[in-house]
């Protein structure tokens, strides 16, 4: 901590003036009580017999003070030169002093064990009120400190973060310190490893991106130059059409993904029947199964309607299931079983190939945009499956792959019928 | 004939460059993985190496790195337009030369032809030889002795060496340098110049008074201190 911030001290004022006023009302009632009901007594009898004294001598004073309903603490003597009790009480710890000459003509002493008034002058009165001020300065001070300075760590975290530097992490400089500060702290350090990793995932999207694009780029201008060699190469034109084809769905998928990074109010819901649309799917997916010698097996429900995206859930069932088109064995079948629970609120799609699967520590990552299956650099950009799990987790829904004990890739997709978009934005 | 070998994933893209390079009379082998192309590089069976950055598994710098290690047979790069980072990378670890992507096959003819022309002077007598100080360069068998020993310089290090050589003790422009050296004129921000030359400075090693042997004359270029 550089510099004690204002909310130090904001909080060290406020704690010293309560607890400073509080210590103040406190003395002043106890010092009040003590001395008001007494000072004009004291006071009055003092100055009454002062007078006695000296108009009308010793035997005088002595009736006054005799005939005195003092009170039991209280007592008032008057003493001769050579400090004997003539009149009066004893005094042994006389408050009060007063030398008086009596008509008699003798140097007398009028001693009081209480004083007439506030006597002034007396700084052993002072002494408590400014050691309790001080007392209460110190406390105020180390309780306003203990509140303000994680404060500082937090805020130079945020103001990294604000800059882009996720590294700082607050956490460390509370020590052993346990409490909601502590809590916040700990919420702020995780705050910034998430948006380390969107920022560094948005970047590898830009990087693979670009690398992307590149690519037909590149065959393009090697194909132009080959036309340029030979004009009469024209097989080189339908190349350049089939590269422009491949950037071309290669950004309207980069659309579709972008799209899918909005809010799930943002797309527009209907109501439609999941198992009619995936029967049209599994429909178009025979005719490419077929070249391969393999068949798409839809296993099939009672109608599940949902309001949802038709649009998105299109894509996304038919990126899977092409996905598994693809990857299956030659001659093999693509299992597609849709299965709705007995409440009739969830359904859940399982679509299931005969190929070599993936590792399991990629069975994550395979949704992950532009992660390809290995040596696949040829065929697709690896969006498809990103773009099935946008569009699933957009309708509230799970999406998970699993290997086959007998091997083979399972992708379990698991919708809700939401009733209202309220719904959704629970799940 | 020259042999070429590309190192590229992306067979389509390399079917098309053996294509086009044949045509420009150049004999092409391609392969497709860095570990292939480390080996390849190193069978002393091709003229110059035309390597691309982005390679999956063992990348592009990497394989530069290991061939660097025995061999000095020219190497072009294929970086990622942009994409500073691995070209300043690849020409300290010695690349030749780099041409980004995409870019028409007609401008990596280009720079292979010039860096051949560094490698294979025409009609150069094979007896000249320079000396300068401790370094005595025979630009017909390329070889640089510095203090009586192997300098080991690429041929681009060379060819940039011998200008200065042949200069000693005078500036060098950059737009010389390019032009005579690299076989191509300078453009803006053009930082291949300034990497070889550090290259070469870390090869010479300092002077006894500390300072390098090959000094910046900012805005005008670079001079080879001359004893």
């Amino acid at each position: 901590m550089t510099r004690p911030s204002l909310l130090f001290w904001k909080l060290f004022l406020a704690f010293w003036l309560a607890t400073t006023l509080t210590f103040l009302v406190g003395v002043g009632v106890l010092e009040l009580g003590r001395f008001q009901p007494n000072d004009p007594h004291v006071e009055a009898m003092l100055a009454a017999e002062d007078k006695l004294l000296q108009t009308f001598g010793v035997e005088a004073g002595g009736q006054l003070l005799a005939v005195w309903e003092r009170p039991a603490d209280e007592a008032i003597g008057v003493y001769n030169s050579a400090g004997q009790l003539l009149i009066g009480g004893p005094v042994t710890q006389p408050a009060y002093e007063r030398a008086v000459v009596s008509k008699e003509g003798l140097a007398l002493s009028i001693r009081s064990t209480h004083a007439p008034g506030n006597p002034p002058g007396r700084p052993w009165h002072q002494i408590p009120l400014i050691i309790g001020t001080l007392m209460s300065a110190l406390f105020s001070g180390y309780m306003a400190y203990y509140l303000a300075w994680p404060l500082a760590y937090l805020k130079r975290a945020m103001s990294d973060a604000a800059q882009g530097r996720f590294e700082t992490r607050v956490k460390p400089a509370m020590g052993k310190r346990r409490d909601e500060i502590v809590d916040l702290a700990e919420d702020c350090d995780r705050m910034a490893n998430q948006l380390k990793g969107l920022v560094e995932a948005q970047q590898q999207l830009l990087h693979d991106i670009s690398h992307e694009l590149r690519s037909p780029l590149t065959r393009m201008q090697a194909a132009i130059g080959l036309l340029r060699q030979d004009a009469a190469r024209l097989e080189m034109l339908e190349r350049i059409e089939r590269e422009s084809e491949r950037m071309d769905t290669l950004i309207e998928a980069l659309l579709t993904l972008a799209r899918l990074q909005g809010r799930p109010e943002s797309i527009e819901r209907e109501p439609v029947d999941i198992v009619e649309l995936l029967a049209m799917i599994v429909e178009d997916a025979q005719f490419e199964a077929g070249i391969k010698g393999c068949r798409v097996h839809l296993q099939a429900c009672p109608p599940f309607i949902a309001c949802v995206s038709g649009e998105l859930l299109y894509r996304c069932f038919e990126n899977v299931i092409r996905n598994a088109v693809r990857y299956t064995r030659p001659d093999t079948t693509v299992c597609v079983s849709a299965q709705v629970n007995q409440d009739a609120n969830r359904l859940t799609v399982q679509i299931t190939d005969q190929g070599p699967g993936v590792d399991n520590d990629r069975l994550h990552s395979i949704f992950q945009p532009f992660e390809r299956g290995v040596g696949d650099a040829s065929v697709g950009f690896g969006l498809g499956l990103a773009i099935a799990a946008r569009a699933v987790q957009m309708h509230g829904g799970h999406i998970l792959a699993r290997n086959e004990p007998g091997g083979g890739l399972t992708v379990e997709i698991t919708l809700h019928s939401a009733r209202s978009l309220h719904d959704i934005t629970l799940a | 004939m020259i042999r070429v070998l590309l190192v590229d994933d992306d067979q389509e893209l390399t079917d098309m460059l053996s294509q086009y390079l044949a045509r420009e009379g150049f004999e092409t082998t391609a392969v497709h993985t860095g570990e292939e192309g480390e080996v390849e590089a190193l069978s002393g069976r091709y003229s110059i190496v035309v390597l691309d950055v982005m390679l999956p598994q063992r990348s592009g710098i990497e394989v530069l790195r290991r061939i660097r290690v025995v061999s000095q047979v020219p190497v072009v790069l294929l970086t990622a337009r942009g994409d500073n980072i691995d070209r300043i990378t690849g020409l300290e670890l010695g690349a030749d030369d780099y041409v980004p992507k995409p870019s028409s096959p007609g401008e990596l003819v280009a720079r292979l032809r010039a860096i051949m022309r560094r490698v294979q002077p025409v009609g150069q007598p094979t007896t000249e030889v320079i000396k300068t100080g401790a370094l005595v360069l025979w630009p017909g068998r390329r070889q640089a002795l510095w203090n009586g020993l192997e300098l080991g310089v690429t041929s681009t290090e060379f060819s940039l060496l011998e200008e200065l050589a042949r200069s000693a003790g005078q500036v060098v422009s950059k737009k010389d340098l390019s032009l005579n050296a690299l076989g191509c004129p300078l453009t803006r921000y053009d930082r291949r110049i300034d990497v070889h030359i550090s290259s070469i400075r870390q090869k010479l090693g300092p002077r006894p008074d500390a300072k390098a042997w090959i000094q910046s004359v900012r805005g005008l270029g670079y001079l080879l201190i001359a004893e």
